[in-house]
């Protein structure tokens, strides 16, 4: 079976605090399948983003954030790697949950990856940047304006402009943390039909707490609790039949709002 | 590829050497002050004791308590004066006063205030002097400090003002209260940026020279009346300086000891403040 | 009844009293420097009867009992050590901002942005001190040798040197707050992207944070301009137009320091220093309100989203 994951976590623990008091995840091993689109869904401060980040290494950013554990890319082990980080982020891609545009225009926002990994020339460049908005649907609406400021678009063709920049690196896999959370429900359906493209080419790995979402776009679901992976395994499975309770109230508890742990912990208790 | 690992190491080294670089001149501005200063100091600590003998900026006898207690004299009302007047058009500037439009020109009149220069102050108030036939004293180089302070300290009771938050305002208003009450209780909740802000007024006030350079006289007398000319710390060691004789220039470094002292120990007590008890606004909410 | 309305009379009374006590002050404050504008432009009016004004901004002759007036030396002393304080400070300060607000943590960081306030809190005086016993030596024993010219170590490089340290922690602490104040999903979205930290930096946090900076720089200018009492102890003194930067020179602030003697005998040269804070006061506010003016325009425009 290892053979067809993309990427997986083993034994991994992630620790915040100046004192690793607060543990944000628990001896997670998962798996993500290669071109599938797997969710990470859970009750909010689960650990879901904190997993996705870990996947591409962002918590070196933070002070006082320690990652115990592996993550294998393929068969690559990310954090004993010799591989230069930069270069292993360009692997992995990441769309953050808040619309960002480098402060530059639409063009250049794509052509950015491309130029700081190696030196394409012009022709190459724009094929590139036409090939990567074309992806995301975005190119018949901006191909008049490729030079205005990408700030001046809408927050959901951001969003979407953001997919691009990323794909423009040639990832292998694209990491996405509620990437609808800021959009209209318009905008939203545009970046699902493109996630739902895009999976025949990435493997894609997209945390959400919209249970109507996972059942839309969802292969392959992993459910988090209190920082513990409880439950994966293909889309099917788990949604239809989840093995623990927690999952179960989650599932179809969501309709009643149960976003909180706490809220789960009643609805259990209830039920 | 290789490329971008050497133009990184090549830009940390970089960001690395200037921040090194800034500490180093922080480092040598604190130690000269401190070991100049201290070595005067400790060979005879009597300079910031002893009043001026008569030849004292010629190499004589004595020591320079006149500008220590001359920057008090002048500067301490200075802040007063300041800091009624800054709280007043602070308070008056809040929209239940006056409209919003006339707000916003004494703000952007406020904002050019703060940038312009201590000399203009300085310059000015010589002028005037001289308009009205007077002479330079305590009490002309109190008026030039409270210029140069007010629009610092009203810039801080301004901020804190606006981060009480309107809420607060609107809850008070709904309990029947005037403006005055109002306001009382909104200056009350802004009181710790409202002192660190007048904490921070009064080291610049100590530390400036240009201000008080043509206004205050500026002689070796102790201060002694608001119309006799009277003398700073910064206006001091401007003097000894430059100064011909090698005592003076040497007596230059404990009197910038004794002025850095007093500002470190303000601007350090003012931070103190304003984040002491910003943890208590928060707690308010 | 009667009581209640007795006593809300009384607040009320209270409220237009305490009203007009406000709005009398805040007007006094703003006669004062209405009047301060005014004065400064009355009394430089006789200097500019007697003489052009191209000819006092443009004349290099400084000689008071003749009547001639030229700013030309403080004006080109004012723009040289300007422009070399700031091509020295400006590189180095954006650098150091980037350490603290990008690299630095826990106490490095809280030393070095204590290291910033501190900076910002020494009397102008004390820079001139550390400029008389480090910088002058320094530009006398080691730079001007060098260059294989001749110095005394006070001049205009000393003065510039004196100044860049001066504005070195407003351009920072400006500078630091505009970069802490950018969100960390630009942050996590560039190196997502597999840039290197220090790329980041250069080439996205700094251009996101560019007004502020840009306004930082402004104000640093500002603050260059008008500094008096520290560069009028290092900078020499001399009303001559500059052969090089070792040359002993003049600012318009300090021209004002160190003619002020005469000031007080004879009124045409005090209308003429008058002029000079006038034209220090335009330029300085000047700079202020383009400062403001960037941050609050460009941010609009150049925004990272």
């Amino acid at each position: 079976m290892s053979d067809t994951s993309a990427i997986r976590t083993e034994n991994l623990n992630l620790f915040y605090g100046r004192d690793k008091t607060n543990q944000a995840l628990k001896q997670v091993s998962v798996r993500f399948p290669a071109n599938q689109l797997t969710t990470i869904i859970g009750p909010s401060g689960c650990g879901k983003s904190s997993l996705l980040k870990s996947l591409n290494r962002l918590h070196d950013l933070k002070l006082h954030a320690r990652v115990e554990g592996e993550v294998y890319v393929g068969q690559d082990p990310i954090y004993r790697s010799r591989e230069p980080v930069p270069d292993l982020r360009r692997r992995i891609g990441y769309v953050s949950q808040k619309p960002t545009a480098l402060p530059m225009s639409i063009y250049r926002n794509v052509a950015y990856g491309p130029k700081i990994h190696g030196r394409p020339s012009r022709q190459e460049l724009d094929e590139l940047v036409e090939r990567s908005l074309r992806k995301v649907n975005l190119w018949d609406e901006v191909k008049d304006r490729l030079n205005a400021p990408a700030a001046d678009l809408s927050v959901g063709q951001i969003q979407r402009l953001s997919l691009a920049r990323s794909l423009a690196v040639e990832p292998e896999v694209v990491l996405c943390d509620e990437v609808t959370s800021a959009l209209d429900p318009i905008s939203s359906e545009r970046v699902e039909e493109t996630l739902l493209a895009l999976k025949q080419d990435y493997t894609i790995i997209m945390v959400t707490h919209l249970m109507p979402q996972v059942q839309r776009l969802a292969d392959h679901v992993v459910f988090m609790y209190l920082g513990d992976a409880l439950e994966q395994g293909p889309a099917s499975e788990v949604l239809d039949a989840p093995s623990s309770e927690r999952a179960r109230d989650f599932i179809h508890g969501h309709g009643g709002g149960a976003k909180s742990p706490s809220g789960s912990v009643r609805l259990a208790s209830s039920g | 590829m290789n490329r971008r690992y050497v133009e990184q190491y090549l830009i940390e080294t970089l960001i690395r050497l200037s921040a090194v670089l800034v500490v180093g001149v922080l480092v040598l501005i604190i130690g000269m002050t401190l070991y100049k200063g201290g070595q005067v100091l400790i060979n005879q600590p009597s300079v910031a004791f002893t009043a001026p003998g008569p030849l004292y900026l010629l190499g004589g006898s004595g020591g320079f308590l006149h500008a220590i207690l001359g920057s008090f004299a002048i500067v301490l009302p200075a802040t007063v004066i300041a800091t009624v007047l800054a709280i007043a058009s602070g308070l008056y500037l809040q929209s239940d006063y006056c409209s919003e439009r006339f707000a916003r020109a004494v703000n952007v009149l406020l904002y050019v205030l703060w940038g312009t220069p201590a000399i203009v102050y300085g310059v000015f108030v010589l002028t005037l002097l001289i308009m009205l036939e007077s002479r330079s004293s305590l009490i002309a180089a109190t008026f030039a400090v409270s210029l140069l302070q007010f629009p610092i300290i009203a810039r801080f009771v301004d901020e804190a003002l606006k981060s009480v938050s309107a809420d607060l305002k609107e809850t008070v208003y709904a309990l029947g209260t005037t403006r005055f009450e109002t306001l009382r209780l909104l200056l009350r909740a802004a009181l710790p940026g409202v002192v660190a802000g007048v904490i921070m007024g009064f080291a610049r006030g100590l530390g400036d020279g240009a201000a008080v350079l043509f206004t205050a006289g500026g002689g070796i007398e102790m201060p002694s009346g608001l119309n006799d000319p009277a003398t700073t710390l910064p206006i001091l060691i401007f003097q000894q300086a430059s100064s011909a004789y090698p005592s003076v220039r040497e007596d230059a470094y404990a009197a910038a000891f004794v002025l850095m002292m007093l500002v470190l120990v303000l601007v350090a007590f003012s931070k103190f403040i304003a984040r002491r008890f910003s943890r208590f606004a928060q707690e308010d909410h | 009844m009667a009581v209640t309305s007795l006593r809300s009379g009384r607040r009320l009374l209270l409220d237009s009293a305490t009203k007009a006590l406000f709005q009398l002050l805040t007007w006094v404050c703003i006669a004062i420097f209405v009047g301060l504008a005014l004065v400064l432009t009355q009394q430089s009016l006789p200097v500019l009867a007697e003489n052009n004004v191209a000819d006092i901004l443009f004349s290099g002759t400084w000689d008071p009992e003749a009547g001639q007036f030229g700013f030309l030396p403080a004006i080109v002393g004012t723009l040289i050590t300007m422009s070399v304080s700031m091509i020295l400070v400006v590189p180095i300060a954006v650098l150091a901002s980037v350490y603290i607000a990008e690299y630095a943590r826990g106490s490095i960081r809280t030393l070095l942005s204590s290291s910033v306030d501190i900076l910002a809190a020494v009397p102008s005086v004390i820079f001139g001190l550390f400029g008389l016993l480090i910088v002058a030596p320094l530009v006398d024993e080691v730079i001007a040798p060098l260059f294989g010219a001749g110095s005394t170590g006070l001049g205009l490089l000393t003065a510039s040197l004196v100044i860049a340290v001066m504005t070195l922690p407003i351009i920072m602490s400006l500078s630091v707050e505009s970069l802490v104040a950018l969100p960390d999903s630009l942050r996590e979205t560039v190196l997502s992207l597999g840039e290197t930290r220090s790329g980041m930096a250069i080439r996205i946090l700094l251009r996101a944070a560019g007004p502020g900076i840009l306004s930082a720089i402004l104000l640093g200018l500002g603050r260059a301009f008008e500094a008096s009492i520290a560069v009028a102890m290092v900078i020499g003194g001399k009303n001559l137009i500059p052969d090089s930067l070792f040359d002993a020179g003049q600012t318009l602030p300090t021209l004002i320091v160190n003619t002020f003697g005469e000031m007080m005998s004879l009124p045409e040269t005090r209308s003429a220093l008058l002029f000079a804070a006038l034209v220090l006061f335009v330029v300085v506010t000047a700079f202020n309100l383009l400062a403001s003016f960037a941050r609050n325009r460009l941010e609009r425009h150049w925004r990272y989203q």
